[in-house]
């Protein structure tokens, strides 16, 4: 796959530190990433790679005692590390969706699905449908084209009017996610819905503002085989009906290989390979990448020695000199341990961060 | 055939729900509602099953960490579930547990030596404080540490090292029966399987005998003699190992395996998706259990418990009346012999 169109997002150098009371973490070293039109990219990696970092970089969630050093952000013309934190809320709102893995922490436990999923829908006082009582068309409408504001021409929606028609929309993204009976679901509490119920109630608000990105969070860890395979299925519906882009956080190689058209392997704050999902699992370059793909069990081969990767993921606050990986790497050689690898293009949209190559 | 070492005949683990004023008991929880199971001595069981499906209520009422409602548990022909309690810490010298979260499973205020030592104190295994220091010693470098971190607090220690030293704890009292429950589900994969082998190897030397619980198919795979697949409290399909993984005949089995991600973007198959999530064990409905969500229901299946049948691998069991040609999409009633019990490996 070679992309002509210029990626709708891109980050470059981003690096981020956290301060803690042992120091500074460095979680993002010099994180470079594309995400194109369309696609679903998904970053893969153990625990403290840095991949949920990433997410919240992009979406300017930061908690406090993180800040960012250096690089830049860019989606439609601005630096999202630049602007402000209203704007930035603007962009939240609009075009980059976020879902998280729990979805019990992510919705109110005191208000029913409906009044929080209508809330996506009213958080701007100008948004208008038009003024036709046919709902369901202003809904087509709504769903097919982004809905920039208020249309010159049509009156604006009484408030009760636009509650109507936010329950409308709110039924018909339900109905989106698959999600029967979705009147009666509106007017349930998150308790009572199951955790793959909950999940499409979160892709739903997301969905909500029908943004260019969605960035989704380990959002299948908490749930079970059965409904992760569900879940899956639908986030590749989506991908087809509408014309966003994902960016899919997982630490299973076998849900990226599943779902994803690209995959980012993230070690240690670093982007280590970047590749078309075929391409990756066919020619694996980075040793990590090689060596991660060994120690993941295949249930249609299983095997009678599974690999390992001796030592363990470094600690980050004194990270290894050089590259990041070699303590742990079969193949390192002495310029290693000296020099941080720079970015190879081995063709083909492949990029690898090796001194191998 | 050997000898059974491990032999849970009809297990039932209810909890009551109670409420009202007089908290009078209104329904039950039935996590575990008549589980079977044989096995020999150094095996390992591998129990899979999805979130709430009593895997983990199974594994401690084996060991009578809950009190079982009913049934038995004949652990090397000591009845488990009749013994009193001077025989039970007798018998928790023979069996263990190692848990899902080496975070939480560690005293964070006791240094490894310490939690190492109390249950050889416990059990007066040691007769002084410098004879349990050297023994847990030993245990450390059993379990791939070094000595020098017997001073030190869980906190220091990664995930993969913490579980080591879990490992290390269960070990302490020198059992012959651990029930593992999820050993490795909060380790990341490249450490994964250094827990894996640590266990592997340890069930070699040592000769234990595992009851290996995760929600993770190929782990259990790879751990397992012997595998059993749960659904709201209840077994679907028993079998050795490779009959289970190649053929399965019980059709959430079928689902259960087709579910799993590959890690091969080129493998083309076909996703079948179960409709649906596992009903609440509170509820649960008459009849198959699994008859709401099952593509292939008839009306056969929705009273009555569904018994043991044979299935086509060697002891083989599965509670579904029909024998289902999944590739085909073809049923046909199984023949008649009905095992009231499965039968043993």
């Amino acid at each position: 796959m070679a992309f002509k169109e210029p990626p709708i997002l891109e980050a470059k150098d981003v690096t981020v530190n956290f301060r803690t009371y042992r120091g500074e973490v460095k979680a993002l070293d010099k994180v470079d990433l594309q995400l194109y039109k369309r696609e679903v990219l998904a970053l893969v990696g153990e625990s403290g790679c840095g991949k949920s970092v990433t997410a919240l970089t992009i979406l300017g969630l930061l908690p406090q005692n993180a800040y960012v050093l250096g690089g830049e952000i860019l989606f439609k013309d601005q630096d999202l590390l630049k602007i402000s934190a209203d704007k930035m809320r603007q962009v939240r709102a609009n075009d980059i969706a976020a879902i998280f893995q729990d979805p019990m922490t992510f919705l109110d436990p005191v208000l029913s699905v409906g009044v929080q999923l209508k809330e996506a829908f009213q958080v701007q006082k100008d948004l208008s449908f038009g003024s036709d009582d046919n709902a369901v068309g202003a809904i087509t409408d709504f769903l097919l084209k982004r809905n920039e504001g208020r249309e010159d021409g049509r009156k604006l929606l009484s408030g009760r009017e636009r509650d109507r028609l936010a329950t409308d929309l709110s039924k018909k993204i339900l109905e989106l996610v698959r999600i029967p009976d979705s009147g009666r679901v509106l007017k349930q509490y998150p308790h009572e819905l199951s955790g793959g119920m909950r999940q499409r109630c979160l892709i739903a608000m997301a969905l909500a503002r029908r943004p260019s990105i969605i960035v989704a969070d380990e959002i299948t860890t908490a749930l079970d085989v059965t409904v992760q395979a569900q879940i899956l299925t639908l986030l590749k519906e989506i991908r087809d009906s509408i014309d966003a882009s994902t960016m899919l956080i997982t630490h299973d190689l076998s849900v990226a290989a599943e779902t994803a058209d690209r995959i980012a392997v993230m070690y240690a704050g670093n982007v280590v390979e970047v590749a078309t999902t075929k391409e990756l699992f066919r020619n694996p370059l980075h040793p990590y990448t090689q060596l991660l793909m060994k120690c993941i069990p295949d249930v249609r081969e299983p095997v009678e020695h599974l690999e390992s990767i001796k030592g363990s993921v470094p600690d980050l606050i004194d990270p290894p000199s050089g590259c990041r990986f070699h303590p742990r790497c079969p193949s390192a050689i002495a310029i290693c341990r000296q020099r941080k690898p720079v970015l190879k293009d081995v063709g083909n949209g492949h990029l690898v961060h090796c001194h191998l190559y | 055939m050997a000898e059974e070492f491990l032999v849970v005949e009809d297990l039932k683990t209810w909890f009551p729900i109670r409420s009202g004023l007089l908290q009078r008991t209104s329904g039950y929880v039935k996590a575990v509602d008549g589980v079977d199971l044989t096995l020999r001595r150094g095996e390992t069981y591998g129990l899979v099953g999805e979130s709430g499906s009593g895997k983990t209520t199974l594994g401690k009422s084996v060991l009578r960490l809950i009190e079982p409602t009913s049934g038995t548990v004949v652990l090397d022909g000591t009845d488990v579930t009749k013994a009193s309690k001077r025989e039970l810490k007798k018998l928790r010298r023979r069996m263990q547990m190692i848990f899902q979260d080496p975070y939480a499973s560690l005293d964070p205020r006791e240094t490894v030596g310490a939690t190492l030592s109390e249950p050889m104190r416990i059990h007066h295994i040691v007769s002084s404080r410098n004879e349990a220091l050297k023994q847990s010693k030993e245990l450390l470098l059993r379990v791939g540490l070094n000595e020098e971190h017997l001073f030190r607090f869980p906190h220091e220690f990664s995930g993969g090292q913490r579980q080591r030293i879990a490992v290390a704890r269960a070990l302490a009292v020198d059992p012959d029966f651990i029930v593992l429950d999820e050993p490795t589900s909060f380790l990341d994969v490249s450490v994964q399987a250094q827990v894996l082998d640590l266990l592997k190897t340890l069930q070699k030397e040592l000769g234990l005998t595992y009851v290996f619980i995760s929600h993770n198919l190929s782990v259990v795979h790879y751990m397992s003699n012997r595998v059993g697949v749960m659904y709201l409290g209840k077994l679907v399909e028993d079998a050795p190992r490779e009959v289970l993984y190649k053929s399965p005949e019980h059709p959430y089995t079928y689902f259960l395996m087709s579910a799993i991600p590959v890690p091969d973007p080129e493998f083309k198959k076909e996703t079948k998706l179960l409709t649906g999530d596992v009903p609440s064990p509170v509820n649960i409905p008459p009849g198959c259990r699994f008859h709401p969500r099952c593509p292939y229901v008839t009306d056969r299946c929705k009273t009555g418990e569904v018994p043991y049948y044979v299935g086509k691998g060697p002891h083989h069991n599965v509670v579904c009346h029909y024998n289902i040609d999944f590739e085909r999409n073809m049923q046909t009633p199984r023949p008649e012999p009905i095992v009231a019990k499965p039968m043993a490996s």
